[in-house]
């Protein structure tokens, strides 16, 4: 049965073309930009070395959630269904976003192509550029990600979708588009069209997820019947009962699902006493010196 | 001319991104037999799409070993792999199966499920047989409705490489009208 399971991939090209494009595109900007570091003192933080794997462990994330048997037995066990939900939600978006991708990626494409869609979307007297910066608010952009997480583990939405090979897919696009909306303003990606949230806006707009993912998995995990009965139809895996399953689905959902957030959360707050620690050290440095030259 | 390049190029993706139908389904769909007991098995037997339409159609069958539970419940317990299953069709109105369908692990995507696509012309009500090695045989029946040919993925993806070519020849035509106007 092991084996069966790990030779149930499946190689679409729906996914595999956009994750590669997507990928070619970063690594010419990346390796553009970092060209241009050499004689231009502020690029290199642009292309540091890290954003360029960092970036494509998050497409391969990406690629492992929608074509490995991830996917395939996500139809069979609750459980693997959320670690599907995990790694597109929870994991890729940040990675993803830590790269910087849209500047990299602008800087990938032709010069002739580049242009025309950076004077679409980012110039400031563009039409679209209000319109997003409008629609994607970090307050806007967190409801959004609650109502679509809330909304597809409601168990009339959660069966359509596995009735369904094109709601299962919408699912999945809606997840990983409002996390990456998400993830956008909680690490300070670029295009940068909103007003700056500082670390701590973002370390709060972090842990404000964390409830929404909370509170889903442990009424999940403490559910007392199976919630989606989908799931009682289908050949049980190692022995693990429907509602095991459901138990295991709403802890993986609950614990890991929040730790993303907590640890964004956490590193941003590190981040801002960092820099707050240093603003002191400067006033009593100036403080110092002043008195070394007699003003006291 | 390298702009034709690259206008092909991103056409060509657009494409291939929009049509690439996926090569086996995901399993699931809508349910025609759930949990239904034959012999020492369970069988599940689900449809896509649905409603479904003259044209294909894809049937997902899951077997496994009938378990009771501590209620006298019987219930699915672990998948049975490497049995012989076909899919016997009669048409609207025939007497006689007309086709034997094999339903496969290689057809699916899930190699702990068995699938398989056939094609279905005329609408009304289809009787289906699926008949399982060493099990025995399930009747079930297919509601086939009229449907349009017209292929929705095929039009969005053309409407959307159109707009894009067209986008791009404005792009083209400002770019070459500015450096007219330059004095």
């Amino acid at each position: 049965m092991t084996s069966a399971v790990l030779r149930s991939w499946e190689f679409r090209p729906i996914i595999i073309i956009p994750i590669l494009l997507m990928g070619v595109l970063y690594t010419i900007g990346w390796l553009r930009l970092r060209r241009l570091g050499r004689f231009h003192a502020r690029r290199p933080h642009l292309a540091a070395w890290w954003r360029l794997p960092v970036y494509w462990l998050g497409l391969v994330l990406i690629a492992l959630s929608l074509l490995s048997p991830i996917d395939t037995m996500a139809g069979l066990l609750f459980s693997m269904h959320m670690v599907q939900h995990l790694l597109l939600a929870m994991l890729a978006p940040p990675l993803l976003m830590a790269a910087n991708p849209m500047p990299v990626i602008m800087w990938g494409l032709p010069g002739k192509t580049r242009r025309p869609i950076g004077a679409v979307l980012f110039n400031r007297q563009s039409a679209i550029r209000p319109i997003v910066t409008k629609i994607t608010q970090p307050g806007i952009m967190l409801f959004v990600y609650i109502i679509f997480l809330w909304g597809w583990h409601d168990s009339s939405m959660y069966n359509a979708a596995l009735r369904s090979d094109l709601v299962h897919d919408i699912e999945h696009t809606t997840f990983f588009i409002t996390a990456m909306l998400l993830w956008w303003h909680i690490t300070g990606a670029g295009p940068r069209f909103h007003k700056r949230l500082g670390y701590l806006g973002r370390a709060a707009l972090a842990i404000a997820a964390i409830p929404a993912t909370m509170i889903a998995g442990v009424a999940i995990a403490f559910a007392s019947t199976p919630i989606y009965t989908f799931y009682e139809s289908v050949p049980r895996l190692w022995g693990i009962s429907v509602m095991t399953d459901q138990q295991l689905g709403g802890a993986i959902m609950w614990i890991p699902g929040s730790m993303m957030f907590l640890l964004a959360g956490l590193v941003l707050i590190g981040s801002w006493l960092v820099v707050e620690e240093r603003k002191p050290h400067v006033y009593l440095d100036t403080l110092l010196q002043q008195e070394d030259k007699g003003a006291y | 001319m390298r702009w034709c390049k690259t206008a092909a190029l991103f056409s060509l993706l657009l494409v291939l991104t929009i049509t690439a139908a996926p090569l086996h389904a995901h399993g699931g769909g809508t349910p025609r037999i759930v949990n239904a007991e034959l012999g020492s098995l369970i069988v599940s037997v689900w449809t896509q799409p649905d409603p479904l339409e003259t044209g294909t159609v894809h049937i997902t069958v899951a077997l496994s070993e009938a378990v009771r539970n501590a209620n006298g419940r019987v219930e699915p317990g672990e998948p049975l792999l490497n049995r012989e299953i076909a899919l016997l069709m009669r048409a609207p109105e025939a007497t006689t199966f007309s086709e034997i369908i094999p339903v496969t692990h290689e057809n699916a995507a899930n190699k702990l499920l068995y699938e398989a696509d056939f094609d279905v012309a005329t609408p009304g009500v289809w009787q289906m047989t699926l008949q399982v090695e060493g099990a025995g045989e399930l009747p079930f029946e297919l509601e086939i409705q009229d449907g349009l040919s017209l292929d929705w993925t095929l039009i969005g993806g053309v409407a959307l490489v159109v707009v894009v070519l067209g986008w791009l020849l404005s792009q083209r035509r400002k770019q070459s009208q500015s450096i007219e106007s330059m004095p």
